[in-house]
């Protein structure tokens, strides 16, 4: 029988904590500068005193009443003291361990343990206990372990600049946070005029830095923006820092049984996956990535970038090369194969139709400004140049898909490239992952004889991977190679 | 295939429960609201309404349409008031299990088997505790 680590009483405490209300409304009601006063409310401690104790008496039944056995077979965790839950969990059903080393519980010999399955509800943990560090040494010894003689062993870990390169691009979107502080720089000036009279001292400060700032700039920056767009920059400057701590160190090892990542520094994280559990390989890219061949590698499986915040990367940065052996290493390179079927030429509209419209319509919209409200041309310049970028930017990101989309279906795997918004996806994965498929035709697709194929696989979150304008005939005949239709066998309504 | 049944114990139990309940609310409601007397009535009315919907209408009818069939391959789920829904689930896709069990239940049957299973959860409620202990050992997953 292992209980949690006695840190969990102070947890536990904290639910009751509201208790502290009687003490304060003591200390309330004899509040007064008088002597006597105060001499009552000191007699009275014990009652205060009294309260605490439950407090932590509380905490301390909870935990002592919290247990976790190690069967042979399953792990059984036992918690309630008036309601008993008792969660079963068979080790076969573990996809995936992470011990988080929190630098605050290093001290304490602490370590908080997540079990996740491929069921549970989604997006939490399906087993979280704080444990003693060698009772984790418990749980992990039922799991298959890391066999350094075994042929099958690698190691692989990032570069330091690697890590900040990855961090600094994939921080809550770096070219979202310089265009929203662009935009909000430039079209502060409304905001400005609105908010000029209320924001006295805040405003005074900014309009100060704003003079300076402006010296040398063609138009007045307003306060407001400036202090907008600070915080916009400094949303994502955080969010690059945590990312750098997080995938700091970052270190992969592999074998036939079990694989282990290692990352973070002062929160040390450490995820022993169950390779059978992974649903499948991403391999990620953006346009500029795409041009100097450099790729992340993700995975789907439940349990592993699955918290706020988290990418389910697990290499950041690979050149091509890199990338070849890592999938050799993971067991995934004969997926990566040219694609076999493609879009057709004609579907190029279908890519990119949505941005050039979205265009159109801010350049209109702009222009009917302009028309109308002839003051505002000179913010309207910025604000239509720069909402305009992106969507052209979208525009070449999209013909360069329609350029490297397709499908392969082999024995009992399949690549899938496509792309979403701005990024590119290659997806390699085993036949028996798929969970549906789902042909999608709008009218002029009807009548074009060409659809959408949306691939849907075992997965914590529904997520389907669409790859536009194909031929109908082309989709059924993957359909029947995956092994959904029979042969000759044809869906309904093509 | 074996048929399991809500069990008519917690009917009751559930039916005291909301019973005592109203009431109170209702008294609450009368002692308060007496110097307005038409919202008296009408907060009064309604909550003996929904008092009376509850344990009289609503829980009868939808204990008597719930069923559990479990066999070692499935477990169907039969349960509903006006739209009857049947949910199988097979046992060898049976993730994990988690069993809560109330103070008392061998009285009350307030007793629940959660069923985490690929692709959502299946809550096994409402059953007697014998029940509840034989659908545990046999879903040794």
């Amino acid at each position: 029988m292992i209980h949690e680590h006695p840190l969990k009483i102070l947890k536990h405490a904290k639910s009751s904590i509201w208790l502290l209300i009687f003490p304060i409304l003591r200390g309330i009601r004899s509040f007064s500068l008088d002597l006597d006063a105060f001499y009552t409310w000191i007699t009275g401690g014990w009652f205060d005193l009294l309260v605490l104790i439950v407090i932590l008496a509380f905490g301390y039944f909870r935990w002592l009443f919290t247990w976790m056995r190690l069967g042979k077979n399953h792990i059984r965790v036992m918690s309630g003291i008036f309601v008993k839950r008792v969660t079963e969990m068979p080790y076969k059903s573990i996809a995936v361990v992470t011990a988080q080393h929190s630098f605050y519980l290093r001290p304490f010999h602490a370590v908080r343990v997540h079990v996740d399955t491929d069921a549970g509800v989604f997006g939490t943990t399906d087993l979280s206990i704080l444990l003693h560090r060698d009772e984790l040494k418990k749980i992990q010894r039922k799991l298959p372990k890391i066999v350094r003689k075994e042929k099958k062993t690698f190691t692989l870990s990032s570069k330091w600049y690697k890590i900040v390169f990855f961090s600094f691009v994939f921080s809550s979107s770096l070219s979202g946070a310089v265009y929203v502080s662009a935009l909000i720089f430039n079209a502060g000036r409304i905001v400005m005029e609105a908010m000029r009279d209320d924001w006295t001292e805040m405003y005074r400060i900014a309009n100060d830095m704003s003079e300076n700032m402006s010296a040398g700039a063609p138009v007045d920056i307003p306060p407001v923006a400036i202090i907008l767009m600070f915080i916009v920059l400094g949303t994502w400057l955080l969010s690059f820092i945590i990312n750098i701590f997080r995938y700091s160190d970052f270190v992969m090892k592999k074998d036939t049984h079990i694989m282990r990542i290692i990352s973070g520094a002062f929160t040390r994280r450490i995820f022993n996956i169950i390779p059978e559990k992974i649903n499948y390989l991403d391999l990620r890219q953006s346009f500029i990535t795409k041009l100097f061949r450099v790729s992340s590698l993700n995975i789907s499986c439940s349990g592993y970038g699955k918290g706020k915040n988290e990418l389910p990367v697990l290499l950041p940065l690979l050149t091509q090369r890199e990338a070849n052996d890592a999938l050799d290493m993971l067991g995934f390179k004969k997926y990566l194969v040219r694609r076999k079927v493609r879009p057709v030429k004609s579907s190029v509209i279908s890519y990119i139709s949505a941005p050039l419209t979205i265009a159109a319509v801010i350049l209109a919209a702009g222009w009917l400004t302009v028309y109308f409200l002839s003051q505002l041309s000179n913010i309207m310049f910025f604000v239509v140049l720069i909402l305009e970028i992106p969507f052209i930017w979208l525009t070449v990101v999209k013909l360069y898909a329609h350029a490297t989309t397709g499908v392969t279906v082999e024995d009992d795997f399949c690549c899938i490239r496509y792309s979403r918004f701005f990024a590119y996806h290659t997806i390699l994965a085993d036949k028996n992952k798929l969970v549906k498929i789902q042909i999608f035709q709008s009218l002029i697709n009807k009548k074009t004889g060409r659809c959408r194929l949306d691939f849907y696989f075992n997965s914590e979150k529904t997520r389907a991977h669409k790859v536009k304008g194909l031929r109908v005939e082309e989709a059924q005949k993957i359909i029947e190679q995956l092994g959904v239709l029979e042969s000759g066998e044809k869906m309904h309504n093509f | 295939m074996k048929e399991y049944y809500a069990d008519k114990t917690c009917l009751n139990m559930m039916r005291i429960i909301i019973i005592v309940l109203t009431v109170i609310i209702i008294a609450v409601a009368a002692y308060f609201l007496s110097f307005i007397p038409i919202i008296m009535i009408i907060v009064c009315s309604v909550f003996f309404a929904i008092g009376f919907f509850a344990s009289l209408i609503y829980l009868p009818i939808y204990f008597r349409n719930m069923k559990y069939y479990v066999s070692d391959e499935k477990i169907v789920k039969v349960s509903g008031f006006y739209f009857i829904k049947t949910q199988t689930v097979k046992v060898s896709r049976i993730q994990y299990t988690t069993t809560i069990s109330t103070p008392f239940s061998r009285l009350t049957g307030l007793n629940c088997i959660l069923l985490y299973a690929y692709g959502g959860m299946l809550p096994i409620i409402f059953v007697s505790n014998r029940d509840f202990s034989e659908i545990t050992y046999n879903l040794k997953v």
